[in-house]
């Protein structure tokens, strides 16, 4: 190894120099992991134990807000029970469809809005209408003319996913920058090479950002949409457990909606650093 | 001398296009007012020329390279490539941007095949093509980076390996060193005419910066403001190869930018009087 003098005339080994900034660098990322893990738990040990302090003091009348044990016995009892699994079965399955059919719809419609400025522009008014209801008001119509099955609850769900993706798609595909539009231009592109080479990919990130927030919609109008009225799933569960004031039971119900959104988010964050990393 | 050096420029099987612009007028509307953005233009360019143009903003040299490039008809005049009217983007024609315009969701190798793709060229092919060119701009070894990863100077070879590697017969520049460093840009000046050298291609060179108008080009049109109209058209007797020093040692060449300095700002001045510059 070779030694060379600094200012002061102190040999400095760049082996020794080169381990300690890497040591640094170290013990800086540890420190950092730490704090994270600590705040998390901390975080939780307070909202728990917070719970449970309201609900031992009777702060608030105990029958409404339950407590954590009683809570996760409840879901245990749930998720153990066998009837409660073609309920769960029945809202994920709807939320999926939902977040298929909402998503490819709206992307289509992106794709078409976004090749011509002309239906965009004559359109968006409309758009902008339906945009505004707010859907779940939409469930009891719905049900009274599909039914209580499935259909009504895929397409409150799927009408929520619907207008973010097309909204992503068409951001994605007519924010491509300017400088890329006339290169493409100048090369002479066709319109389907454009597409396939500039826009599809362009805006492949902003799709799929889309489809993570659609993941969450699609669950929250499916849910909406049981409460209404249904023949199952998790929001009637709820709707059952809360008419008999077993908290602890729909608060398990909740989580489970919850866990839901997140395992759908999941699988879309699981595409969206396949397509991270492609780029 | 002008005559001499194109000619011994590129391969006889492939040269560079002579290109033409007879009697253009051309203008658009910058909000509600009209603008005139060139008239009255007429100029011809010699195969494996390089014409460097310089002037004010507004002047219209930006319209000039979309009128070559197909990007944009004018609304009076014609401009010919070989004799033959621009009327869509050819592949033979090659735009390069201040910015690189490189595309995030390619490769590097797949951005310099970009031009090859669109013209329909097939996978193998393509890519000796363009692991070719990354070898002329030393970046072999980044083929299969993102652009993301690669520094500013890095990229901008990219682009120009890209442009090149459609083996243009034009190249139309507009300023594509203007958003680099002093360094990096005496670099890629000095890199583009070597590479260029090879190829013979004619080139249309848009820079707002003389020294770098002289140092490029074998002639310099000054182009006054709105309307566009050519104000002086100097050919420069340089030698070739021009060093990045010739800006700083040769007499010739301190000459030619005192000349058209003095010329620039004239324009510079009337433009600015009649508010198109701010």
């Amino acid at each position: 190894m070779t030694s060379t003098i600094d200012a002061v005339g102190t040999p400095v080994d760049p082996g020794d120099f080169e381990d300690e900034a890497r040591a640094e660098l170290a013990a800086g990322r540890r420190r950092s992991t730490v704090l994270a893990w600590t705040a998390g738990l901390a975080a939780l040990v307070a909202f728990l134990g917070g719970w449970w302090l309201l609900w031992k003091t009777e702060l608030v009348n105990p029958l409404f807000i339950s407590n954590p044990v009683a809570v996760a016995q409840a879901f245990w009892a749930i998720v153990t029970d066998s009837s409660s699994w073609s309920d769960i079965g029945a809202t994920f399955l709807a939320s999926v469809l939902a977040l298929v059919v909402g998503a490819v719809l709206g992307v289509l419609t992106g794709i078409l809005f976004a090749a011509s400025p002309a239906v965009r522009k004559g359109l968006n008014p409309y758009l902008a209408i339906i945009n505004g209801i707010p859907r779940p008001a939409l469930a009891p119509i719905f049900i009274l003319w599909f039914g209580l099955g499935a259909t009504p609850k895929v397409i409150v769900g799927a009408s929520l996913v619907y207008f973010v993706l097309l909204l992503n798609t068409l951001a994605g595909m007519t924010g491509i920058n300017d400088d890329i539009v006339t290169l493409s231009r100048s090369l002479g592109m066709t319109r389907r090479q454009y597409f396939r080479l500039v826009q599809l990919p362009g805006s492949l990130p902003s799709i799929v950002a889309g489809l993570r927030l659609g993941a969450v919609y699609a669950v929250l109008g499916v849910v909406v949409s049981e409460i209404v009225a249904s023949y199952s799933g998790l929001g009637q569960l709820l709707v059952q457990y809360t008419n008999q004031l077993d908290i602890a039971s729909s608060l398990a119900v909740v989580a489970l909606m919850s866990l839901m959104a997140v395992l759908l988010d999941s699988v879309v964050r699981l595409l969206q650093l396949r397509v991270d990393r492609e780029d | 001398m002008t005559e001499a050096t194109t000619s011994t420029r590129g391969t006889p099987e492939r040269r560079g296009a002579g290109i033409e612009f007879s009697g253009i007028h051309h203008g658009f509307f910058h909000g509600r007012d009209f603008v005139r953005a060139v008239w009255d233009f007429s100029l011809s360019i010699a195969p494996g020329e390089i014409l460097s143009v310089v002037g004010p903003s507004g002047c219209g040299k930006t319209t000039l390279l979309g009128m070559v490039s197909g990007l944009l008809a004018p609304r009076r005049g014609t401009v010919t490539v070989d004799g033959a009217s621009v009327t869509r983007p050819r592949p033979d024609i090659a735009y390069m941007q201040a910015r690189d315009a490189l595309m995030p969701w390619r490769s590097v190798r797949q951005n310099v095949e970009l031009g090859l793709l669109v013209r329909g060229v097939k996978g193998e092919a393509r890519a000796a093509k363009a692991d070719e060119w990354l070898e002329r701009v030393e970046l072999s070894a980044f083929a299969d980076s993102r652009i993301t990863q690669l520094s500013q100077g890095m990229r901008q070879r990219v682009a120009i390996a890209r442009t090149l590697a459609q083996e243009p017969r034009c190249i139309l520049m507009d300023e594509p060193f203007a958003a680099l460093d002093a360094q990096t840009r005496a670099l890629q000046q000095q890199e583009f005419l070597r590479l260029w050298s090879d190829q013979g291609a004619t080139v249309i060179f848009v820079t707002h910066d003389l020294s770098e108008a002289i140092l490029l080009g074998d002639r310099v049109l000054l182009m006054s403001s709105r309307p566009g109209t050519v104000v002086a058209d100097v050919p420069i007797d340089i030698e070739r190869p021009r060093p990045t020093e010739v800006q700083f040692e040769n007499e010739a060449f301190l000459d030619y930018r005192a000349e058209l300095t003095a010329m620039l700002k004239v324009q510079v001045d009337r433009a600015r009087a009649e508010g198109v510059v701010r």
